[in-house]
């Protein structure tokens, strides 16, 4: 139909111009020289003053990445990355450890605020914001500030930048960290053990739910940077948490790196909710510049009864590579994994999830939306596997990619395997373009063809949508809507 | 209101409408009836704008502007409505939230202001209650896992919420048990006011039982082949289209 | 990957040495080449990592000496014969010279004492779909096979049947060749028997071309009362405007099998219907893997597969539809569930869409567990026992997957040999 090609000529001439957070911040940073070695690891160490088992474990990591290769079985294609010309290691130098939020920059603040971010409790206690979130927000490779801390540690709750959780809390931090992406899991997650800088720790104790929801906002500022940031969340038993990630970049003509590690554990009854937004800069209309995001996060269900739910808006990044994860090891566990992945321009996307059975009555649940436009390329990878003595095991997947344009493409690669008989996995995939029927009958109602469109994917996408916190998916939704920008008003 | 001159439409080499001419005035309920495959979905299609058919000569004129030169929802901010025979499933999209946008599409379009909320909500209410619509039922996905009855009346609560100048009404009552057919009658029937012109199309006389039209045309191959008043209905339903199309054929 | 030298030698290495010591065609010393340096696929492989091959023959089995064994065959099928034995044409028991007008076959090997000639394929058109070298161990060894030509417009109802009977240990490398003019059609019967008490290897390809709005209808049955049969059976398949395949596959042999199909649906309006069922027991490890291109527009594809495994059975299903950018309203359909009658059986299965067209509708299903407890509640209700119940059930799990029968004495057949091994199992267990 004429309007629908109107539509997509549109969309294919989207230029990244759209992305809004594509401004810099002037603040003077203090950086690691370039490259990689020994000594830029231990240089990351001593910055942050870690005991020696922490820097050990570095090195450990470090001499283990040297032995290993990139890994080249997604269906993403970037040029070799010289890990040589990177930082591994920039911190805005006027503050070199925020103790308040009056500490910190007031630069940096402003950035936050164009990025819409409730950094200052005060306006959330004005009520400007609507629901208190506590959040932390990591810049380049430091976390600058942490609000709300004073009423989580009434609760109990420990929300802190992970390099001051060392310190405060470190029979904590080591006795899981690295316990469920391992040191040597894969090239990416061994060399963020490597030089990771900051991220988040969360530690929610026995029997509570945490107060209020807690969210990351990372920016990637400085250019030629690596951005490292590991984040380790911890739900002893029978307690609840809610987690936001939200992350953005400025615009730049290079390749950024971002290769973060997530690790979630929940002990028994534990329930962890982790919902991200992934808004990285996606490059322009030519494939130049954009972030790699090479991301490994897994929730480990050690618990029984525990349950973790991983839900994903990705809009950004000119290649995301990312598989949130669940190890269903207590009995009776779930895992969830619910994602929205849009990609246009030249983005490349290759994301999915692992959900792994090893205990009994383990449950998992996959529902994956890929929306394609532009010349992108957009594949859904997952595994579902049921261990000999994961009896009584569930799976249910559903995996639609929608295709807006003829340039663009949509795969599907799911791995499936079942090793008991007394287990139910059940997988559908659909791939469709928006239909002109349905087009049509929109339009017959009196929307134009971009809000008949913008109103389609919405009905699409809505069943993950509805997984995120409220503010949360208004805010996907926007982000949707810019992301498909042309075929959405 | 509505004037299609001479109209010829064409799916591909095949030539559906051979030269359909109808007035329907302001106010007016007209049916056109005629048997299976004369092109009677495809002129509702035409009017509305729907893809995929050559307009080779004529026009449709709606209050004097030609409707041709329009996308479909310029279409519909003009006031034509189609009542869909087969109303289109969009799976995810609540009713609710259909009916907000398309209506706020509208009044964007003729540059009025959006309806808001409580406004909106009272509307729904009132309106789905006299077509035995639930609540439930507006917050499911559009059409997704409805009965044929159920699409029928939201086809028909679309119709009261737009207000539509023209409203086109395609096998209205295909699908639909006696007491649904008297829900959607009455709901059509409440429409019916001065300034506003129904073009129904049907195969069965049964619908005019409750719709009584001011006129009938009765269409074959492409054309309206014989006008007249409501009796013609009653014609046809005893005799069947035999006389039009042997008339054609011959 | 080469072969460390370290490793066991290669495999087939002796069947090599023995075909070489006669003149080769430049083709198979080629494919030899190939094998040689790639050597067996193994789980390192993408699309072999449930079926490991190499691991599978670490032990290669000799060709069969040229013995002529006294052999009596039951004829299942009415149809028009060809008799393959230890991977040798059986003259005597095949009806070579009693094809109908239109069919012409041609036995490549007959008379001749080398290897001289090959069964010319050109196996470089699935290039951007095989990955691995069995097709070219096959070319390089191939010690039997056909070419069978359908003249235009020929409509045969009788079938024409492959029969590739195994009596001893031996490995077996067969090829044919089916080319089908304009508008023919017919329909082909390939059985494998394995009888061969002491094990057995094959390796057979079928590789069908199909003229514009030709069909074949293809019955691929494995079977056999021997013990562990090793092999892969290949389906390559080019088909060009309206032309259609309809397959269906039954798995009813002791062994580690894989059936591959390759197919190109090069022209508009050319559809493939691939279905299968799989009845596995004891250790058996059954594979289907599946690669169905469509590059035109307005395309088909279907595949419906259904799994029965039992004991420590495994069984795997691969199976991948793409869509060029040039096919534009293309349908393609993949389902695959399996029933795990036993705790120590199991499923792996991968269906892929890979699709860069956005006017398509692709979609794939994939289930596996046990059997609905609901359903089997509700006959044992109704008073059937539960081994009847169950019965029932696969029975009808199974036929989802031979609905596509167009011959109803095929279809008759395949129900048989289900109710067989049902009654056989039911009686063990």
């Amino acid at each position: 139909m004429a309007a629908l090609q109107e539509t997509v000529t549109h969309v294919a001439s989207l230029d990244a111009k759209a992305y809004k957070y594509g401004f810099t911040t002037n603040i003077e940073s203090e950086k690691a020289p370039k490259g990689l070695n020994e000594d830029i690891v231990r240089f990351i160490s001593a910055k942050k003053n870690e005991p020696d088992w922490l820097t050990q474990w570095r090195l450990a990591a470090y001499q283990r990445w040297l032995t290993m290769s990139e890994p080249n079985w997604a269906r993403v294609h970037y040029p070799k990355i010289d890990y040589q010309d990177l930082y591994y290691y920039s911190a805005p130098k006027s503050t070199p450890g925020p103790k308040t939020i009056d500490d910190v920059d007031p630069e940096l603040l402003r950035t936050y605020e164009k990025l819409g971010i409730p950094l200052r409790e005060q306006e959330i206690l004005a009520g400007v914001q609507t629901r208190k979130v506590a959040v932390d927000a990591v810049f380049d490779s430091v976390s600058v500030a942490t609000t709300f801390k004073e009423e989580l540690a009434k609760a109990g709750v420990i929300f802190c930048p992970i390099s001051e959780a060392v310190h405060t809390h470190p029979e904590l931090v080591q006795k899981y960290l690295g316990s469920v992406v391992p040191v040597t899991d894969n090239y990416f997650a061994t060399l963020n053990s490597a030089v990771f800088s900051d991220g988040s720790f969360v530690y929610i104790p026995k029997g509570v739910r945490c107060p209020m929801e807690l969210s990351t906002y990372f920016r990637i500022n400085e250019q030629n940077t690596g951005q490292f940031e590991r984040t380790l969340i911890i739900a002893d038993c029978d307690s609840y948490v809610s987690y936001l990630e939200g992350c953005t970049a400025p615009k730049r003509d290079e390749n950024q790196l971002h290769a973060a590690v997530v690790e979630l554990v929940a002990l028994d009854n534990a329930q962890i909710k982790y919902s991200t937004v992934q808004n990285w800069y996606p490059g322009d209309s030519d494939g130049r510049g954009g972030i790699y995001n090479f991301v490994t996060k897994r929730g480990d269900c050690r618990g029984d009864n525990s349950h973790i739910s991983w839900t994903q808006v990705e809009t950004g990044s000119a290649i995301t590579w990312k598989y949130p994860s669940c190890i269903l090891r207590g009995n009776n566990s779930q895992g969830e994994f619910y994602s929205i992945a849009v990609s246009n321009g030249h983005q490349q996307v290759d994301s999915g999830t692992k959900m792994i059975h090893l205990g009994k009555n383990t449950k998992s649940r996959i529902v994956s939306k890929g929306i394609s436009a532009g010349k992108s390329q957009n594949t859904y990878r997952g595994l579902v596997s049921a261990h000999r003595k994961a009896v009584g095991s569930r799976n249910f997947t559903q995996c639609d990619s929608l295709l807006i344009g003829q340039s663009c493409s949509a795969h599907t690669i799911p791995y499936i395997e079942a090793k008991n008989n007394h287990l139910q996995f059940e997988h559908e995939a659909t791939t469709s373009k928006i239909s002109d029927e349905q087009l049509f009958y929109a339009m017959q109602r009196g929307l134009s063809a971009e809000d008949a469109t913008a109103l389609i994917v919405n009905g699409f996408v809505r069943e993950v949508l509805q997984q995120l916190p409220m503010e949360f998916a208004v805010e996907a939704q926007k982000l949707i809507s810019i992301s498909l920008e042309g075929s959405v008003g | 209101m509505l004037e299609v001159n001479d109209l010829h439409v064409s799916v591909g080499d095949r030539e559906i409408l051979k030269g359909f001419t109808l007035k329907v005035a302001a106010g007016e309920v007209a049916a056109i009836m005629g048997p299976n495959g004369t092109g009677k979905s495809t002129l509702s299609y035409v009017i509305a704008g729907r893809e995929g058919y050559t307009i080779t000569r004529g026009e449709i004129l709606l209050n004097g502007v030609n409707l041709l030169d329009l996308a479909p929802h310029m279409r519909a901010a003009n006031g034509v409505f189609l009542a869909f025979q087969y109303p289109v499933e969009i799976p995810g999209v609540a009713c609710m939230q259909f009916l907000k946008a398309a209506m706020n599409a509208q009044r964007r379009s003729r540059g009025d202001e959006e309806i808001n909320t409580p406004e909106f909500m009272k509307r729904v209410r009132e309106e789905s209650e006299k077509l035995k619509i639930s609540q439930e039922m507006l917050r499911r996905p559009l059409n997704s896992g409805f009965s044929g009855g159920e699409k029928k009346r939201m086809e028909i609560l679309q119709m009261a919420l737009l207000q539509p100048k023209l409203s086109i009404l395609d096998e209205t009552d295909s699908g639909l048990d006696i007491d649904a057919l008297k829900t959607v009658s009455e709901g059509v029937n409440s429409l019916r006011n001065p300034a506003r012109g129904f073009l129904i199309i049907t195969h069965y006389q049964r619908l005019l039982d409750y719709i009584k039209p001011d006129t009938v045309h009765v269409m074959a191959q492409g054309r309206i082949q014989k006008s007249g008043g409501a009796e013609l209905a009653l014609e046809l339903e005893k005799h069947g289209y035999q006389n039009y199309v042997s008339n054609e054929a011959a | 990957m080469r072969l460390n030298p370290s490793e066991n030698i290669l495999p087939f290495e002796i069947n090599y040495a023995q075909a070489s010591a006669h003149e080769m065609s430049r083709e198979r010393k080629e494919a030899w080449a190939r094998y040689s340096n790639l050597g067996l696929p193994n789980h390192r492989l993408e699309s072999w990592r449930y079926t490991d091959f190499r691991a599978a023959c670490l032990k290669s089995f000799h060709p069969a000496d040229k013995a002529i064994d006294n052999i009596e065959l039951v004829r299942e099928h009415e149809s028009y014969r060809l008799v393959l034995l230890n991977g040798v044409l059986r003259h005597d028991l095949s009806d070579i010279n009693l094809m109908p007008d239109g069919v012409n076959v041609d036995n490549i090997y007959e008379n001749q004492s080398n290897l001289k000639e090959n069964i010319s394929f050109n196996t470089s058109n699935f290039s951007n779909l095989i990955k691995d070298t069995i097709v070219d161990l096959n070319t390089a060894l191939a010690s039997d096979g056909f070419i069978i030509k359908i003249t235009e417009g020929v409509e045969l109802t009788k079938p024409i049947e492959i029969l590739n009977v195994i009596t001893k240990q031996c490995s077996v490398f067969t090829r044919i060749f089916v080319d089908l003019s304009e508008n023919s059609r017919i329909n082909l019967i390939e059985t494998l028997k394995n009888n061969s008490l002491h094990g057995a290897q094959v390796n057979h390809v079928l590789y069908a071309k199909l003229a514009p709005n030709s069909g074949l209808d293809l019955f691929s049955y494995l079977s056999g009362s021997g013990q562990s049969c090793t092999g892969i059976l290949t389906l390559l398949a080019e088909l060009e405007r309206g032309a259609s395949i309809n397959s269906n596959v039954l798995f009813n042999l002791n062994g580690f099998f894989r059936r591959q199909v390759f197919a190109k649906l090069k022209e508009e309006h050319a559809n493939i219907t691939l279905n299968g069922v799989v009845l596995a027991k004891t250790k058996d490890h059954i594979d289907n893997t599946i690669a169905v291109e469509h590059c035109a527009p307005n395309t088909m594809s279907n595949e419906v597969f259904r799994y029965i495994l039992n004991n420590k059975s495994v069984g795997v299903f691969q199976g991948k539809i793409i869509v060029q950018p040039a096919a534009q309203k293309s349908d393609g359909f993949m389902q695959s569930k399996a029933i795990l009658l036993s705790d120590l059986a199991a499923m792996n299965s991968k269906p892929e869409l890979e699709i860069f067209a956005d006017d398509v509708k692709c979609s794939h299903g994939s289930t596996c567990g046990e059997i609905d407890k609901e359903q089997l509640f509700y006959l044992m209700s109704r008073g059937l026992d539960e081994q009847e119940a169950k019965s029932l059930l696969i029975e009808a799990f199974a036929f989802e997957a031979f609905s596509a029968f167009k011959d109803d004495k095929m279809s008759n057949f395949t129900k048989n040999i289900l109710a067989d091994w049902l009654f056989i199992k039911r009686n063990l267990s």
